[in-house]
């Protein structure tokens, strides 16, 4: 069955696109790298290749070939997150203080933004000797850095370009190293990996999906899909997740999984994410007033406080009431962004927005996190119901978390409920909500006020 | 369980440094991705691969490298079952023979080609070992 797309992916026409962070934007160029760790910056490494390149140079000749490594630091943002910046300016300075190390004289070693920073190689034999230079920079990088009593460990990952063969401009290098270094990052981590033209057209794949992700947005070609969610107390629908969907013209059905990440990496989630709110409130009128309506949010739209701004908005433009609303959160937030996530969460628990915990039992999910702050409801994850009735671990497990959302004072709901059977077995575990193509598959809004009148809801008059 | 495969084949007629530069990059590339450990030295115009890892992957790959029509002449010198990797760590590749010890070419008596009189498979592992542990600065 295919995956339903958090609707926390979605942009707006009418939004300006002007946070969008682009390569050059101000949040991604780093304006005092030279500062924070001495070394030169993005414009010193330009210049310096410009120097060293040999235009027109013929290939093989060692003195003109030249390899720009480019090296990024994995997972500092958490770092950051999770220590504060002023640590993580210190992991910098020891990162950029091992690289120096590192390099010989006669190799330009940069800060390029960020985490990011580049060595240029001359007069070696390539790619051999990036090839060991790349080793040797990971390895450093890889050790662990004692930071004011805490230990952090990264590790990094690594992409080369080599001119000629892969551009003879420092355009053309920077850029190709940044996709291999795209690679190495997508590979693993840890690793080294040469610049290939292949990689060039995953990349321009990369920018059409994009380009026709924006314009879905202005032709509307995306929308939300409705779920309900039934109280198994009173057989009635209290809920209704939101969920996105793409209706590609060409490529028909874009799967989820297939631009989640690339909004969330190029920023389009953050505009998104916004339309995904306001519209949800807006369905959400159309139904009867105990039914909630959840949408997905993504760790990214907690940057800067815009989650909670979002949903004031959305709630003051619709009218729709903050006790109707609930937004689900994955622990990747509270991972990621714990201070700021955090933070919002409290403020709309006070303003009555619901908060629910999705995909509980899966990936980091750690029963610290569910002390961290007082959810509304636990979302047990469909891997779970799956393997119902027969999987006696999964029964196991369905079971401990109902349990635990009573003691905590956590209403429970299933996702992913396809049979009798299932459902048996989730009520009499005491789970207190479920969700599944047993009772409907997601629906257009349109549906929904019939829909959920057929499954049954109290006797409130829907408005108009 | 693993395998591991020798091979040496020759640079096919008009390949030029952009060739051979290109070969080793994916060589690198698709070898580390593959989850193969090994070593590929490029010297006087003739390839030497040593590739190991689990058998299934190995021969996948290695299926490959047989089609790639940049090269010619190429000749299985070993191809084993073998439950240590020699090149324990992530892929090696070496364009140039130049930057390779004298002392090493020496003590192993290297000829161009690697002729199977003068090397076996053993031989060629070896090579390629003493090859890759003096890495160019």
């Amino acid at each position: 069955m295919q995956r339903d797309l958090p609707p926390s992916v979605l942009f707006a026409g009418r939004t300006s696109l002007s946070e969008w962070a682009g390569p050059d934007s101000p949040e991604r160029s780093a304006p005092s790298s030279d500062h924070l760790t001495g070394l030169p910056d993005r414009r010193a490494l330009v210049n310096g290749l410009r120097q060293r390149l040999v235009p027109g140079a013929q290939a093989g000749a060692q003195a003109s070939e030249l390899a720009l490594l480019m090296v990024g630091l994995d997972d500092f943002k958490t770092v950051n997150d999770l220590h504060g910046m002023a640590v993580g300016d210190q992991l910098l300075c020891q990162a950029a203080d091992r690289l120096r190390a590192c390099v010989r004289v006669g190799d330009l070693l940069v800060r390029l933004f960020g985490d990011t920073f580049a060595v240029v190689q001359s007069a070696a034999h390539q790619p051999d000797a990036a090839t060991a230079l790349g080793r040797r920079l990971l390895a450093v990088l890889a050790e662990p850095f004692h930071l004011g009593g805490q230990m952090v460990q990264l590790g990094a990952s690594l992409g080369v370009a080599v001119a000629p063969f892969d551009g003879d401009t420092p355009d053309a290098l920077l850029r190709n190293a940044e996709r291999a270094t795209y690679r190495a990052k997508a590979d693993g981590r840890g690793v080294l990996r040469f610049f290939e033209p292949a990689m060039d057209n995953l990349s321009h794949a990369r920018r059409e999906l994009e380009a026709d992700l924006r314009q879905a947005v202005a032709e509307r070609t995306l929308h939300l899909a409705y779920q309900p969610q039934v109280d198994l107390a009173s057989q009635r629908v209290r809920g209704v997740e939101a969920l996105l969907r793409w209706q590609h013209p060409q490529r028909g059905n874009v799967p989820p999984d297939a631009f989640i990440g690339l909004a969330e990496a190029c920023g389009l989630i953050v505009p998104l994410g916004r339309w995904v709110l306001e519209q949800a409130c807006r369905d959400a009128l159309a139904w009867p007033e105990n039914v909630r309506v959840a949408v997905n949010v993504s760790a990214v739209q907690f940057r800067r406080g815009g989650l909670l701004v979002d949903v004031l908005q959305a709630l003051s433009s619709t009218g729709l009431p903050p006790q109707r609303l609930e937004v689900e959160v994955t622990e990747s937030v509270m991972l990621t962004n714990a201070a700021q996530a955090l933070g919002q969460l409290h403020e709309l628990h006070r303003l009555g927005v619901q908060v629910a915990m999705d995909d509980f039992g899966t990936g980091f999910s750690s029963l610290s996190t569910l002390r961290s702050f007082p959810f509304h409801r636990i979302k047990i994850d469909r891997s779970f119901v799956r393997d119902l009735p027969d999987s006696q671990d999964a029964r196991a497990i369905v079971r401990a978390v109902a349990g635990l959302g009573r003691s905590l004072g956590m209403a429970t709901t299933v996702e992913g409920v396809e049979t009798d059977a299932q459902l048996k077995v989730v009520e009499t575990e005491g789970c207190s909500e479920v969700q599944g193509y047993l009772f409907s598959r997601p629906r257009p809004a349109a549906d929904l006020p019939e829909l959920i009148r057929t499954l049954g809801c109290p006797a409130t008059p829907a408005p108009a | 369980m693993y395998e591991r495969i020798v091979y040496t084949s020759r640079a096919a007629l008009g390949s030029d440094a952009r060739t051979a530069y290109d070969i080793i990059r994916v060589a690198h590339n698709r070898n580390a991705e593959h989850g193969l450990s090994g070593a590929l030295v490029f010297m006087d115009g003739v390839f030497l691969q040593v590739l190991e890892g689990p058998a299934l992957g190995l021969r996948e790959r290695f299926a490959a490298i047989e089609r790639d029509p940049r090269h010619t002449d190429l000749q299985v010198r070993e191809q084993v079952a073998t439950t240590v990797r020699q090149f324990p760590g992530e892929w090696m590749a070496l364009r140039h023979g130049s930057d390779i010890d004298p002392s090493t070419l020496q003590s192993f008596g290297y000829v161009p080609g690697f002729p199977p009189e003068r090397f076996d498979a053993a031989r060629l592992v070896a090579f390629a070992q003493a090859c890759c542990s003096r890495q160019p600065a």
